[in-house]
This record gives structure tokens, sequence and C-alpha cells, in this order.
């Protein structure tokens, strides 16, 4: 059983403190949503503040020669863009720029796209997430609540979560592959295959002491479990 | 101080997500944080006050310079809570000479301006580390690392933005009257009320950011740590070991024991051994110490009745009097709405729980797969264990008592278990029986696909049209099994 892009690897029914939220679709398949917190979220926001005032400043020095018109058209431009600019960025792609950049999200809570509504609700309640200073009541609610929700979140029913981005590989040691004894879940296939990726670059003493763990399954101690367990890992990185 | 008593999850995270779990750490143990922050910073706080009695601002200043001091107690604190062990708060703060003593001079002069600092504490409190020592392991962990230095400006900035706010807040709660007055006085008064409130201002929204500042570099550090020892495989290959060799597994965990603090691990032994009345005698002569002592100092304001009578005509004074009953009558209004509110929530807290309590029946065991098994499909449970050995003659039993759902369910589910486990065929933990039996035609023998498709026939007619088969299509089933996947083993 292979669990594709599923993005937390250990996916556990303890009661352990962590930022990730479950989710089981009817089909019985868990989705797995990395709520983000207010630091990447503050960041994203002054990425996202940075080019409104870069698009402002563009917009107004060529109204700023049209005189009572231009300064209409600057108002107004000012305006759309001030409300609708996350709106437009999260209908097209789920994140503004900003949240692009630090590799946020915005979706329902149900782990769905964000729809309209809920998008024009939680970015036209910024206004009370703003006060009564620079997102004063937005922070306070975020620290508060379990999901990192502000109140805009709150009301809309939306989540802020990191995209799942495919995690990086590294190349496993040549061994040559050796069948697993037995029937593994697919957490524990990945964890075999994680260990093959990782395990040069640990020290020798801990990459033992990992090994050393599983002697019961490999047969092996020290050196030799390591080199059975990447024998193991080639295995499984082949594909049966 | 083993990584299966972790009460937080480890897996392997970016740093920002590190951050954001140890925000959710703070936000978890806010009050015992808190109170740990409060219970040095206040008294320094008032001696600050004493010493700059004329100037709040150089008091603030000294009270944000000297936060390394009150931060060590919180990590500490969260040390211990991470494997389950959390500290009463006055056992932390006696042990505070060990760990926060520990390079305080450096702490509060050069490092002071250090951008990672909540990152690096936990090597210089938890580890104890100095010198060469030191640099080296700070090399190790902040390679390419980046964050940290975010979290403190963003921490600056969240403690600005919540300063603000509180100021604001009040401002804009006060009654219309008494505003103009006071900005006069309050802004060109040194000395002025708005010194003190700016002053208690920082102090409330210090002790509020710092748990979560803290318990963010904690975060960060125990992250990177995991990372380079590879916390999250050795997790995953207890599970493992668990699941498979459940009594080798303990033996295992036994004798792979981490340490997060190793310096400690001594001190606290000897404090163990202490007996009680001794115990006690000590910390009453700690506690008798003038730096737990808190004394503080409040002002209020009391309504001591006008000291003139107003000067309004009778008719202003009844309209007054009018819309006073008016608003007696609204309050009384709303009071019952709220009983009532209440009442009604209660009733149906009662139903809610009457109705769970009720409604909760014994499953009907084999049906809901218990969770960590290797094989589970649809929601059903394909372990070799949980069919029995016997499975066609289990069948006909349940037939011959009846049991046609049950028998059905078995002889599918062992059909199932058997391509699987036998034919190592791949089926995705979600996939419906159409699409199983898809994959079983796609890649089976005729015969056995034929039987399989028979089989998910009777099945799904079953269970979902509630179309209870004859009992020799069932035993027909039963003899094509034996001739597909041979006798019994």
């Amino acid at each position: 059983m292979k669990e594709a892009g599923s993005p937390s690897r250990f996916p556990s029914s303890d009661p352990q403190l962590d930022t990730a939220r479950h989710y089981e679709t009817p089909e019985g398949i868990a989705l797995v949503m990395r709520v983000a917190g207010p630091v990447v979220r503050a960041w994203a926001w002054a990425i996202d503040l940075a080019i409104r005032a870069g698009v402002y400043l563009l917009i107004s020095i060529p109204f700023a020669y049209l005189g009572g018109i231009g300064t209409a058209g600057t108002l107004i431009g000012f305006f759309l863009i001030e409300w609708f600019y996350p709106v437009v960025f999260e209908l097209r792609s789920g994140s503004t720029p900003g949240k692009q950049a630090m590799g946020l999200l915005v979706l329902h809570d149900n782990g769905t796209p964000v729809a309209l509504s809920p998008s024009l609700i939680r970015n036209l309640l910024r206004a009370a997430d703003f006060l009564p200073f620079l997102y004063g009541a937005g922070l306070v609610t975020m620290l508060l609540n379990r999901d990192f929700k502000r109140l805009g979140d709150m009301a809309a029913g939306t989540l802020v979560v990191y995209r799942d981005i495919p995690p990086e590989r590294h190349p496993l040691p040549s061994a040559a592959p050796v069948a697993l004894p037995g029937d593994f879940t697919g957490e524990e296939q990945q964890v075999l295959l994680a260990f093959g990726e990782r395990a040069a670059r640990l020290t020798r003493e801990r990459r033992a002491e990992l090994a050393g763990i599983l002697s019961e399954l490999s047969g092996r101690e020290g050196e030799a479990g390591v080199e059975k367990l990447y024998a193991y890992a080639s295995w499984l990185a082949r594909g049966r | 101080m083993e990584l299966d008593k972790l009460t937080v999850s480890i897996r392997p995270r970016n740093a920002w997500e590190a951050i954001d779990l140890g925000f959710a750490m703070a936000r978890h143990w806010f009050f015992p944080l808190w109170l740990l922050w409060l219970a040095l910073a206040l008294p320094l706080s008032l001696l600050t006050l004493w010493l700059f009695s004329a100037q709040p601002a150089l008091a603030a200043v000294a009270l944000w310079w000297f936060k390394p001091l009150y931060e060590p107690p919180l990590l500490f604190w969260l040390s211990r809570a991470l494997f389950g062990e959390p500290l009463a708060l006055r056992q932390v703060l006696r042990q505070w000479p060990g760990y926060g003593g520990r390079q305080l001079l450096a702490n509060l002069s050069w490092r002071r301006f250090s951008p990672n600092r909540s990152f690096y504490m936990p090597v210089a409190v938890l580890e104890g580390l100095k010198g060469k020592v030191r640099r080296h392991r700070i090399s190790v962990l902040g390679r390419d690392q980046h964050a940290a230095s975010w979290l403190t400006l963003a921490g600056l900035l969240f403690e600005l933005i919540l300063e603000l706010s509180f100021l604001l807040l009040l401002w804009v709660m006060l009654p219309d009257e008494l505003r103009p007055l006071d900005l006069q006085q309050l802004l060109l008064a040194p000395g002025g009320t708005v010194e003190w409130l700016l002053y208690v201002a920082d102090l409330v929204t210090m002790s509020v950011i710092a748990p979560f500042y803290v318990a963010g570099g904690f975060a960060l550090y125990l992250t990177r740590r995991s990372e380079l020892e590879a916390w999250d495989i050795e997790i995953g290959f207890r599970r493992l070991m668990k699941r498979r060799w459940p009594l080798h597994g303990m033996v295992a965990g036994l004798l792979l024991t981490l340490i997060l603090l190793s310096p400690f691990e001594g001190e606290r032994l000897q404090a163990a051994e202490i007996d009680r009345g001794q115990a006690r005698a000590e910390i009453q002569v700690v506690l008798a110490d003038d730096v737990f002592g808190e004394r503080r100092q409040e002002g209020y304001w009391e309504y001591l009745g006008s000291s003139e009578r107003s000067s309004q005509s009778g008719f202003w004074l009844r309209v007054i009097a009018l819309l006073e009953s008016l608003g007696r009558l609204v309050a009384r209004l709303g009071e019952f709405l709220l009983w009532f509110g209440a009442v009604l929530l209660l009733a149906w807290l009662t139903y809610r729980i009457v109705g769970d309590l009720r409604g909760k029946r014994p499953r009907p065991k084999g049906e809901v797969a218990p969770k960590m098994l290797p094989v589970v499909v649809s929601g059903l449970d394909l372990t070799w264990s949980s069919l029995p050995r016997q499975l066609v003659r289990a069948v006909r039993e349940q037939l011959d008592e009846g049991y046609y759902r049950e028998a059905l369910s078995l002889l599918y589910r062992g059909a199932l278990s058997r391509e699987v486990h036998r034919h190592r065929l791949e089926i995705p933990g979600s996939a419906t029986e159409w699409e199983c039996m898809a994959l079983v035609q796609a890649v089976r023998p005729a015969e056995e696909a034929a039987f399989f498709r028979q089989l998910t026939r009777l099945w799904m007619q079953l269970a979902y049209d509630h179309a209870i088969p004859s009992r020799g299509q069932v035993e027909g089933l039963c003899r094509e099994w034996e001739s597909v996947f041979g006798g019994e083993e």
C-alpha cells in the first residue's frame, strides 16, 4: 500500500501536540493539513504589503498628471486593490504572491480549494482583524486559536496551510536489494526508505544505533545491520 | 528521556512549521510558562521601578534588557514537559542557579543583540556547552537556518502591535469627557501617567509574547536536532518493532535512551533524595527571600457622589428618568434571555449526552479495523490474524447458523486478503469494490477473476441492496474458493 504524497510521514492517533490537522474524506482518504502560524503569515503579509505599495506607486504617478479625474482614478484603484487583491489571487491559485513566496495556501476547513464567498468574507473581515492597531485583534485570536485562525478565517471557515511540496530526495546508497521479510505498512516502508536516504548524513554511531533498534528484523548488529537496512531500502525503492 | 514519551509530534518540518509548533506548545502550556516568566520578571520590575522611580522609560528598558534572565526557566520547563514530566513551578525556580546562571554575563551583554537568541539558548541552557564546543555546535545547528532571526523580528513587532493595540483600545474605551483633557496632560507631562501606562503595557505584552518566543526558538532547536539525529526515524523504527515484536520493543526502548539534558540528571536525582521535611524547610528558606515577594501598589477611581447639583430642568430630568427605566427594562429582558439561553443550552447538552450514552453499543468484532495494521481496504481489516485459519469451515458454520451477511463478509475479506498477501496485489486503501475487482481481473487468471466477480456481485447485493443470497449460491462460492485458492492451510 503506497500512500503517495502524504505530507506527514507518520500520521499518528496519539494525542501529541502537532500543527497538522487530519481530515478524513468519505472515501476513507486521510487528508493532512499543516496549519500555518502567525510568524510565517505575518511575513507573507509583509511581502504582499510591499507589492501593493509598489502597485500604488505605479498607479498614482500617471494619474497625478490628470488632475481631479486622476485623483478619483487613483482612489478607485486603491480601493479595488486594497479589498480585492487577496480575493483575486486566492481564487486563482489559492494564495497571494506573499503567501506563495512563503509556501502557504488558503483552503476550506475540509481541505477543498477556497471559493468566492469564503474568500470574500475572510478578506472583508480584515477590517475587524486590523483593529485596534495593525492586526492586533487578528494576532490575539491567532495566538488563542488552535488552528491559528484570525477572525476572518473563523467567519469564513478557512484555514491557511502549508503547500505540500514533494520532499527533497537524496540518492540511496548502492546496495544489492534484499526482499523484506513479511508485510509492512506504508509508513514503515517510508521510514525504511527515509533511513536509506538520510543515514549518510548521520554520524556513524547514530546510524549504527538506529539500525540496532531493528536488529531483530535484520538479524545483524552494528555496521552490518546498517548495510542490511540499506539493502531493504534499495529493494523498496526498486518497486516490487 | 525516551522518545516514546514525547508529548510533541516529531516529524520532518521546515523552519516555519517548527516555529508554529513552538507557538502551539506555548498556547498549550501558556499559564505555567507565563507564571514562570512573571515569577522572575515581576520582582525585577519592582526593583527597576524602585531604582528608576523618576524615569519609567529607563525602568522599561532595564526590564527589556534583562530578558535573558527570565527566559531560561521557561526553556527548562518546556524541555521537561516535552517528555511528559512537567515540573512544579517552584522546582524550576529552585534549580534556576543551575541552568539560568550559565553564561549569564555573555547573554546579558554582547549576546543580548543576537537575533538568534531563542534558537541558541538551548545550547547553553540545556546542553551546558560553552566556548569552542558551543561555537561548533551552533555552527552545525545554524547551518542554512535563517528563521530564528525572523522569529525575533516578528516577536519584536508582535510586542509592538500588542502594546499599541492595548493602549489604543484603552483610548477608544475612555469616555469622551475624559479624553481631550487627558491627551494634553498625557503627552506633555514627563513622568506622567502615560509613561507609567506604557510601562505596564510593556510588562504585559512582554509577558504574553515571551512564552511564544521562547517556545518558538526551542521548537526550532528541537526540529533541527531531530533532523540531524533522525529522531523521526528512531520513532518510526520503534513503532515498527512494537507492532511486529511487541515484547522485544520494550527491551529496545529500555536499551536506547536519548539524553537531552544530561548534566541535570544527577542533580535531579540528588534533589529527590532529600526527605520531605528537610525539603519543605529548605523551600521555606528560599521562598523567604525578598526575590519571591510581590508587592504591588494599586490606585483606583471611586465615585464619591457629585459635588454640585445639576441645573437641568424638570423636563430633562423626567426624560432621563424615563430613559433609565427603559434601560432597566431592557437589562431585565436581557437577563431573562440569558437565563433562558443557559437553560436551553443545559437541556440540549443533557439531551446530547444521554443520547450518546444510549447510542453507544459495542461493535461486532472484526468489522472495525484497529489502527496501524498493515493492510486495510475500504475499512475492511485484511490481516492474517483477523481471519480464522480455516476460513471455509468458518463460513459454513456461519451459514448453518443463518448468518449470511457475516458469512459472505468473511468470504469477501478472505478473498481480498489472499489477493493482497499471497499474490501481492497492490490495492490502495481507498479502493472501492469495483476498483478491487478491476485490479483482480487485470492481473489474475480468468478463473480466479470470474470467482472474484461473482463474489463481489453477491457481496455488493447483500451489503447495499440487502438481498440475501441463497444457501446454494454461497455454498457454490465456497467450493470455488477451494478450487481457486486451494484447500485450507
